[in-house]
């Protein structure tokens, strides 16, 4: 099992012991067409649409191993679904699959439908910041973000005391 | 000191007393509050799941009429058992009361590896676990929910447990739809964690996370450790999720390959994450009579706790699993 690897983004993270690994890796950008709703990759929470998404280089295989290898058995299981579905409604009888994605199983050997239509690599992200750059980075919003809550809060007690 | 029948079944008797005063009251264990323990008579079960199929709308016409969109899941039998032998030799000339206490061992075990059962379910499949009532892994990116608009909604991840993909996580969760294509009104409430992933964990339930400083000024730099040779101080910043009321569950059967799964779980509704349907309690049977077959063949005596169970996966959208 690798070492997970986890993304900059979050103030909290910077600075953890996952940090030195990824320091040098670049970035790319992926264009993803997403057909799934509350997919979270990498760390984004994603619906059916389009995105382009930073992903650092060594997880872009995780990403083009979620890409639909036969979106044609997609079409034909919805087909099948449908064809099904309404002859079980005529008949008031119980129809062969439960869903589409029954269907799909069944047509794909036990395999399960891929939530990204496609991914494509699109271009370079940002190259990897030095670590000062990130130190730094990480300080900064670490303080605003406190600065920012503590100013939050204030009004909001004295308020309750007038 | 001779073993006699007598002896025996005094022995007997003190073992299955204490069995009964360990095995007491059902349940699971640490992961009690994410399981459905369903207690069943029959070989074969199946378990309903009902979704309403309409929703409140203006009354302009005719009313239209919803109906319950049932499914069912299967539930297969099994059996399982764990199992101690001991050679009468052992029994009959222990002066210092190592066997009783072996025996007693042997339940406390049974007790708490009663959990593995559930465990080794949730984690197959490489993690995806079983088949769930709508036709896909338990967890899976195409649960097809809201089937009638061809969509499927996701409760699977490979990335690591974060803040960020813990919010992510949330986020997902309390969109998940129905088939009305209603919100389904699900929320995390429960975080289970392998031991690696205790800190994070912890991190993210808490109201306050701590920030290191170090000598240099620099926050949170972690490479020396917290109490580490730079370390000069710390502060204190307010978590941006207050916690959650989060209840983090830490197993330590999430080592080895699951050290970095995690899983998110709603446990206030009606449906649980996980079923356990339970045709025979965990029971003790016991060959410990000079006369039984394996004392008689081989000098033996066995003491066996048998149990009819099956684990089965609940309503699937109630957990949110980080599977890398």
């Amino acid at each position: 099992m690798n070492e997970p690897i986890v993304e900059y983004k979050n103030r909290f993270e910077a600075g953890n012991h996952f940090q030195d690994r990824i320091r040098n890796i670049p970035l790319k950008i992926l264009r993803v067409v997403v057909n799934a709703s509350g997919l979270v990759f990498e760390g984004e929470c994603l619906y059916p649409g389009t995105y382009d998404i930073p992903v650092y280089a060594d997880r872009v295989p995780a990403a083009m191993a979620l890409v639909e290898p036969w979106p044609e058995k997609v079409a034909e299981a919805k087909r099948l679904f449908e064809a099904d579905d309404a002859k079980a409604t005529a008949t008031k009888s119980k129809g062969l699959y439960l869903n589409w994605v029954h269907a799909y199983r069944m047509l794909c050997g036990g395999e399960e439908p891929k939530p990204f239509d496609s991914c494509v690599i699109v271009g370079e992200g940002p190259p990897p910041k030095s670590d000062d750059e990130h130190k730094a980075a990480a300080t900064t919003q670490a303080i605003v973000e406190s600065i920012l809550r503590t100013h939050a809060a204030v009004p909001a007690a004295d308020k309750s005391k007038k | 000191m001779l073993i006699d029948q007598a002896k025996l079944d005094v022995a007997n008797t003190l073992v299955h007393d204490r069995y009964s005063s360990i095995f007491g009251g059902a349940n699971v264990g640490q992961l009690d509050s994410i399981i459905d323990v369903i207690p069943s008579s029959a070989l074969n079960n199946e378990i309903p799941f009902v979704q309403p199929s309409g929703t409140w709308e203006r009354w302009l016409d005719e009313k239209k009429i919803s109906h319950l969109k049932a499914y069912k899941q299967t539930i297969e039998f099994r059996s399982y058992h764990l199992t101690l032998e001991l050679a009468r030799r052992e029994l009959a000339y222990d002066s210092a009361g190592v066997v009783g206490r072996q025996v007693d061992k042997l339940m406390q075990k049974a007790k708490a590896d009663h959990i593995k059962i559930v465990v080794d379910e949730m984690v197959s499949a490489s993690g995806a676990g079983p088949t769930a009532f709508d036709a896909v892994a338990w967890l899976s990116t195409a649960h097809p929910q809201l089937a009638a608009a061809g969509g499927v909604q996701s409760n699977k991840t490979t990335s690591a447990l974060s803040f960020t993909t813990y919010d992510a996580a949330q986020q997902a969760m309390m969109g998940y739809v129905g088939d009305d294509g209603q919100p389904l009104g699900i929320f995390g409430d429960t975080l289970i964690v392998g031991p690696k992933n205790r800190k994070m964990a912890a991190d993210i339930a808490g109201p306050l996370r701590p920030v290191s400083v170090q000598n240099s000024g620099v926050f949170n730099e972690q490479g020396s450790g917290i109490g580490g040779t730079a370390q000069v101080g710390g502060i204190v910043l307010p978590n941006v999720f207050q916690g959650d009321n989060l209840k983090v569950i830490v197993s330590n059967r999430l080592v080895g390959t699951q050290d970095d799964y995690a899983y998110l779980c709603c446990t206030s509704l009606a449906d649980k994450p996980f079923l356990l349907v339970e045709q025979r309690a965990p029971e003790l049977i016991t060959m410990f009579d000079m006369n039984s077959p394996s004392r008689f063949h081989q000098d033996k005596f066995l003491w066996s706790v048998e149990t009819d169970c099956c684990p089965a996966p609940g309503f699937p959208l109630l957990t949110y699993g980080f599977i890398l």
